[in-house]
């Protein structure tokens, strides 16, 4: 079921939600909660009820192993609970890569039947590393298997993020306020979903269809032109970031009427100033994942600048790898690491030569000329169609305008073609399209405010981060600093209008970017 | 916060009854078939984009006498509002990049409500290719996406029920609906293609192109894409076992057409000499002579042409022939691009048709000379633009 579809809209999220306040009134919290992972767990194996076995099975291990580890403080224990985790997951989403790569390696006909991928296992898998980890480290509690299976199935969190600690979730499920129906939850958190509903399906949606056949085309071996490729690169730019952002501010909207305050995931990454500071605003939790859990453990900044780069690159490799097995993640993964490593030496060099930083806007140019490039290799399916891509971005591929634009040109068009710039038939519209909204969105993403600021009065997420003047890139701060929700008709008007346009896409339902992580 | 949540609700009621009345009231997709208001909604101007949808239902509200079955070509050629056809309730089932088999369950649909005196059949030498490695399954298995209550085999669609309530529910209150909505309201008085509710193409939209980049910008624009699609490509009439969908579905149609005593007038439609070059220059004119053959064989077999009429235009003709003219703002008299002929060429269609007129009737006679005579001609094109 996703979240925008009608089935979950009108069906599942108004049963579950009164089924637990109801349960919760007549049978106690213990049974609402019981509720809530039946429901949650209903909602996993929508997609294929077989995947149940493996989230229960994996809960099930990690609960009891998470207890043992806690009660004898046994690092063997971690260590085999760790690997035991990333072998379930290495198996399911890495090893048809490994094959493939060993059977070119050694020129053999290797091969391996094919392995669905249990959907999330990425997200439950780590979400239950960190919790042994966390189990050695003692700062877990005592609670039920009720409640851990909660902590790790709760439906708005559970397919795409955010990557959640026990510690943030189970005191809220142990509190009595969350199991009193609440007219404060509901209306900051339908306002909330309305909001995520309508930059999913109606922005990220909507820039697919120009992202889509440019990479497609390039995929299939075509050499995009540089207005081309500019417009599918920034259209798929600007669909993973609504895609994203609007997934996230719905789980965040749909926790909340359950009462539940989840962590903040995504935070305006593209009015960044710098690499390190896009990654600390992009997939928040999994950010946080990596530094905890891989960065710090390998050392961190503690063994000097050398190694310092060396625990960044490795570390963003994992994580390019985490989001899909091939290659191009792995580039992506590499280019990230690398932006970072030399983001970190441009800092240390601009502290002792204060001339060498950076005015905002350029800084905030280059990160999202970075971030751009490096989501070529993201988002193309082949090396070929991501370096078809960057080729066309730099003008290899020529300059081409549809002869339909060309033609209406007049002198200027004769100009144009005199020094090499092509006509191509059809496709003007669309071109022009793709190309209108890319510039209008640039504004929206570097000048608007999220829902954690809009709900700062609200506590949109259990994160207590605001925008301040020092950080990030903004157009006009002063003015859009003073927009804040407050329950009066403007905000419930504005709501749900954006619901309503959202509500009106369900038709044309589509997947969701992050799923096949 | 409870006025708040109230207030939320009843916003949320008020625009849902606001754009489901804009959509109902535009009727953009020509399915709810709403008074025509000129000027704000006759010009059915993004039907074009979603014209399986509409051809699905726009139908449903009318009662033909003659209805019109293709591909883009008659949608586009033949004006159901023709004065030829002298009073009677005509309606356009031309459906853009529809086949054979497509054609035929939209006109077997309609049957089942409607009883047309006249079928008018266009076919078309593309619409009969299937890649050589292909196999056919037949019969075709319901498409899950179909709204059509009945399977080309005239079996109740069994997804047919959701489908249909998903349609109308989604041009009451889609995005995409309230767009077109929009869009239609706007571009009443436009130069685009749009379609009339007798489900013709008003195809206006070529206008300003031919303005702009002139008419040999569509022809360019065309040879493109007849070349992606042959170039280099190895196409047949019928797989290994000798199925084709297309013939399978035309023998359907055809009886079911005479099993109801409806008159069939079939014709080919007629394709600029540019094209037929560009089939013979991707070595497939061989398998467009074949395809005649075939369709004259089968069309014998079923026991049609002794009693119906064939007629070809294609080939080598005072229509075909017409030179293209070099420069912006040159109409062609006959064709707007190689395959897609104006309505004027549509209405001398229409006329032999209707008429005893044999010029280009197509019988078991003569069809062998003919066929001789378009090869020769190709062999002269092909030798004189060397």
């Amino acid at each position: 079921m996703l979240f925008n579809s009608a089935e979950f809209i009108f069906g599942f999220v108004p049963i579950v939600l009164f089924g637990f306040f109801w349960i919760a009134g007549r049978f106690g919290n213990e049974s609402a909660i019981l509720w809530l992972v039946l429901s949650s767990l209903f909602f996993y194996g929508w997609w294929d009820p077989s995947y149940l076995l493996i989230i229960l099975s994996s809960m099930v291990c990690n609960y009891h192993l998470g207890r043992h580890i806690y009660n004898l403080k046994s690092k063997w224990l971690l260590t085999a609970g760790v690997v035991g985790n990333l072998a379930v997951l290495g198996y399911f989403k890495y090893a048809g890569f490994l094959v493939f790569n060993l059977a070119w390696l050694t020129n053999s006909d290797w091969s391996i039947e094919n392995i669905v991928l249990p959907l999330a296992i990425s997200f439950f898998t780590f979400q239950q590393i960190a919790y042994l980890v966390d189990s050695y480290k003692q700062v877990t509690e005592e609670y039920r298997f009720i409640h851990y299976a909660l902590f790790v199935t709760f439906f708005p969190q559970l397919i795409a993020g955010p990557i959640v600690h026990h510690k943030e979730m189970l005191p809220q499920f142990q509190n009595n306020n969350a199991f009193r129906i609440s007219a404060n939850h509901i209306a900051i958190g339908i306002s909330i979903f309305a909001i995520g509903l309508f930059k999913k399906t109606v922005i990220a949606d909507g820039m697919a269809d120009y992202a889509n056949p440019v990479f497609n085309a390039a995929d299939a071996g075509s050499a995009p032109d540089l207005l081309l490729a500019w417009s599918g690169i920034l259209a798929y730019t600007f669909q993973i970031y609504f895609d994203f952002s609007g997934y996230s501010d719905m789980a965040l909207g749909l926790a909340r009427m359950f009462g539940i305050i989840l962590p903040l995931n995504f935070y305006s990454p593209y009015k960044a100033r710098s690499i390190a500071e896009f990654w600390r605003r992009w997939h928040i939790t999994l950010s946080r994942f990596l530094r905890d859990y891989i960065y710090i453990p390998l050392g961190g900044n503690r063994k000097g600048q050398g190694y310092r780069y060396l625990f960044l690159m490795t570390t963003m490799l994992l994580g390019g790898l985490w989001h899909g097995a091939g290659w191009n993640f792995v580039i992506w993964g590499a280019l990230h690491g690398g932006f970072l490593a030399v983001h970190q030496g441009w800092r240390l060099l601009s502290e002792r030569h204060t001339w060498l930083q950076l005015h905002a806007s350029i800084a905030w140019l280059i990160t999202m000329l970075a971030v751009i490039v490096a989501w070529g290799f993201f988002r193309a399916t082949s090396l070929d169609g991501a370096l078809s891509i960057l080729q066309g971005m730099v003008g290899l591929n020529g300059v081409a305008i549809p002869m339909a634009i060309l033609a209406r040109l007049g002198e200027v068009g004769v100009m144009l073609q005199s020094w090499g710039v092509t006509g191509y038939h059809g496709g003007a519209s669309h071109l022009v399209s793709a190309w209108i909204y890319c510039l209008l969105l640039i504004p929206v993403v570097v000048c608007l405010p999220t829902v954690q600021d809009l709900f700062r009065q609200h506590h949109a997420s259990l994160t207590n981060i605001e925008e301040t003047a020092g950080a990030g890139f903004w157009l006009a701060p002063r003015f859009i600093r003073k927009l804040a929700w407050q329950p009066a008709l403007v905000w419930a008007s504005f709501s749900s209008l954006l619901l309503v346009i959202g509500l009106m896409t369900l038709g044309q339902v589509s997947d969701f970017l992050y799923f096949q992580f | 916060m409870s006025t708040y949540l109230k207030q939320f609700s009843t916003v949320t009621a008020v625009l849902l009854i606001v754009i489901a009345s804009l959509n109902w009231a535009i009727d953009p997709f020509a399915i709810w078939h709403n008074r025509c208001l000129e000027g704000l909604n006759c010009h059915k101007t993004e039907a074009g984009d979603k014209i399986y949808l509409t051809k699905a239902y726009q139908w449903r509200h009318v009662n033909p006498d003659i209805v019109i079955l293709g591909n883009s070509r008659p949608e586009l050629g033949l004006n159901p509002s023709s004065p030829l056809f002298k009073g009677k309730t005509v309606y356009n089932l031309g459906i853009r990049g529809a086949g054979v088999g497509t054609q035929t369950k939209h006109l077997l649909n309609l049957l089942e409500t409607s009883t047309p005196e006249r079928v008018i059949l266009s076919i078309d030498f593309l619409d009969f290719l299937q890649r050589s490695t292909s196999t056919v399954n037949w019969p075709p298995k319901p498409y899950p996406s179909s709204n059509m209550p009945l399977t080309l085999l005239q079996q109740p669609n069994p997804y047919y029920f959701n489908n249909n309530i998903k349609a109308r529910l989604a041009t009451l209150y889609s995005l995409d609906t309230t767009l077109a909505s929009i869009k239609t309201l706007a571009r009443q008085y436009q130069q685009t293609n749009y379609t009339t509710l007798d489900g013709f193409n008003q195809a206006q939209g070529f206008i300003p192109i031919v303005h702009n980049e002139g008419t040999q910008a569509l022809f360019d624009q065309k040879r493109q894409e007849l070349l992606k699609r042959l170039d280099g490509r190895s196409y047949s009439l019928a797989d290994k076992q000798g199925q084709s969908s297309s013939f399978n579905a035309l023998k359907i149609l055809v009886d079911t057409l005479k099993s109801k005593d409806i008159k069939l007038d079939i014709f080919i439609s007629p394709y600029h000499q540019r094209y037929l070059e560009i089939v013979n220059q991707t070595g497939h004119f061989e398998l467009y002579l074949a395809w005649k053959r075939k369709l004259v064989n089968q069309l014998s077999t079923l026991d049609f042409l002794p009693h119906g009429t064939l007629l070809d235009f294609s080939g080598f003709n005072r229509y075909t022939l017409e030179p293209v003219p070099q420069g912006r703002g040159k109409f062609m008299q006959w064709y707007w691009e190689p395959s897609h002929y104006r309505e004027e060429l549509g209405e001398v269609i229409i006329e032999h048709i209707l008429s005893t007129n044999i010029e280009f009737k197509l019988t078991k006679e003569n069809i062998e000379p003919r066929l001789s005579k378009e090869k020769s001609a190709i062999s002269s094109l092909h030798a004189s633009s060397e």
